[in-house]
């Protein structure tokens, strides 16, 4: 995993992030001034902007908006920004879905499957823009992307493994003094069984901690480099 | 005691002793837990009597959100009624200069400040549901106070808000001491991270809006001294005198 902040120096606060052969930047900008119709009285309100590596961005992108935002309204505290707007823009620089050009991924269960390709990676980026951008958060939390291939769990399938398997999770927890605390959102495709999706669970609570040990020592040099001038 | 914090983690409070809550610090009105929210280094100072606690997480930020009595360097947008339009920081909401908030200011006897023009103020009013007000009175004393238009021979610049934060309080800093044997300086640092600096006399300009060559060489010195200062919070101390070398190297 490489992680980059503070790329865009335009922007309040901004992460690129390559996970696997998956390439994320996203950038915020906030808290600021809202046009009038997304004005809330007592809270701030989120706009997501979501471009695909290629092409214009179509129904399924409007789809991953849409669980991205139930994601990160429930993580930031929304109450200490009332009438603000927190701009999130989110550009796919490079995924493995761009050897193949899909045109709907709705219409068969095996386009199902890679529907969530790159969903892991954009709120990981998310997580470690936010802390850039010093936006308030409830929890740290980190997203995990694992798949089922012949009875075996995998982590971080790849495009393959993920046309392979019978079923893939994304599961997203919130994580409280290293150790995994909640689960924010799943989202799997594929046939499973009840048994194996809490197996799935139980996996991902475990490896949480490492990933999110990984995502650490990430942050500090992060807040090491923001703070070089004290030494 | 410093240490590095993430959002959400346990902060080390200690009990039966009150809590003062700095930036980064949140209490969670519905479970009442006390959470860092954002990730940076963690200060926590108990008092010696081991009354008071004060918690804050130092972090870098860009945003500008005002806080009370925060010093700010803002630019004249317009006016809405009785007060003028400032912007504090671009894309941010316009904050409120009331005609009322210079000393010796009426009704009749009132300020005139063009668009475009800098004030140095303090924040009179904080509350963010509505809007955010500011004044040019020192309020211990009803006076300027080093408050109010800054002209237009100097020149302003922006820094993050933890380094803006740090020249300003921090009176053990060598930054402008530094500074300071290369030229001789007026500065205003606001906490919305926009520092005016002007050295020697600064720019001064004709008739025809053109720079006066008598004050080129304060101009460049001026534009050196912004650079020195805007480098300096990507290195660590021990390269400030580079960086002051750097940046007045083509000066004499």
């Amino acid at each position: 995993m490489h992680l980059k902040t503070s790329t865009l120096s335009n922007f309040d606060g901004s992460a690129e992030l390559q996970s696997g052969n998956s390439k994320v930047i996203v950038s915020i900008n906030g808290p600021i001034e809202p046009k009038p119709k997304q004005e809330l009285p007592n809270v701030c309100s989120l706009e997501i902007n979501l471009h695909p590596s290629q092409g214009l961005s179509t129904t399924r992108e409007n789809l991953l908006v849409d669980k991205i935002r139930s994601i990160l309204s429930s993580l930031i505290i929304k109450y200490k920004y009332p009438r603000q707007l927190i701009s999130i823009n989110i550009q796919i620089i490079r995924s493995e879905l761009d050897s193949i050009i899909i045109n709907n991924f709705e219409n068969s269960p095996k386009d199902l499957k890679i529907f969530n390709f790159e969903l892991s990676t954009i709120l990981n980026c998310c997580y470690f823009a936010l802390i850039d951008a010093n936006i308030a958060l409830y929890e740290s939390f980190i997203s995990i992307h694992s798949c089922i291939v012949n009875k075996q769990i995998k982590l971080n399938p790849s495009l393959e493994d993920l046309i392979e398997c019978g079923s893939n999770h994304i599961i997203v927890l919130s994580i409280k003094d290293n150790q995994p605390n909640k689960i924010i959102f799943i989202d799997s495709k594929g046939k499973f069984s009840e048994k194996e999706l809490l197996d799935v669970i139980d996996y991902n609570f475990n490896s949480a901690v490492g990933i999110f040990s990984e995502f650490k020592r990430l942050i500090d040099i992060k807040i090491d480099n923001d703070f070089v001038w004290k030494n | 005691m410093t240490s590095k914090i993430y959002p959400g983690e346990t902060l080390p409070l200690q009990k039966d002793v009150n809590i003062t809550l700095g930036p980064g610090a949140y209490k969670n009105p519905i479970t009442q837990e006390i959470i860092p929210v954002s990730a940076g280094l963690l200060h926590c100072k108990t008092n010696k009597k081991q009354t008071n606690q004060l918690v804050y997480v130092e972090t870098k930020s860009k945003r500008y959100i005002p806080k009370l009595n925060d010093f700010v360097v803002g630019v004249v947008n317009g006016t809405l009624g009785e007060s003028y339009k400032v912007s504090l920081q671009e894309g941010s909401n316009n904050v409120l200069l009331s005609f009322m908030g210079f000393p010796n200011a009426t009704k009749k006897n009132r300020p005139n400040l063009k668009n475009g023009q800098a004030v140095y103020a303090r924040v009179s009013q904080d509350v963010s549901e509505i809007d955010i007000e500011i004044e040019c009175i020192d309020p211990t004393t009803g006076k300027e106070g080093g408050f109010g238009v800054l002209d237009e021979s100097g020149f302003i610049f922006e820094v993050s808000l933890n380094f803006a934060n740090e020249l300003l309080f921090n009176s053990s800093s060598i930054y402008f001491e530094k500074l300071s044997e290369k030229c001789k300086f007026e500065i205003a640092i606001g906490l919305n991270g926009k520092i005016w600096i002007k050295c020697g006399e600064g720019m001064k300009y004709d008739d025809n809006n053109e720079l006066l060559p008598s004050s080129l060489n304060d101009m460049k010195y001026t534009v050196a001294a912004a650079n020195y200062l805007k480098n300096c919070q990507f290195i660590s101390k021990s390269q400030i005198d580079q960086s002051l070398k750097d940046s007045f190297k083509h000066l004499s």
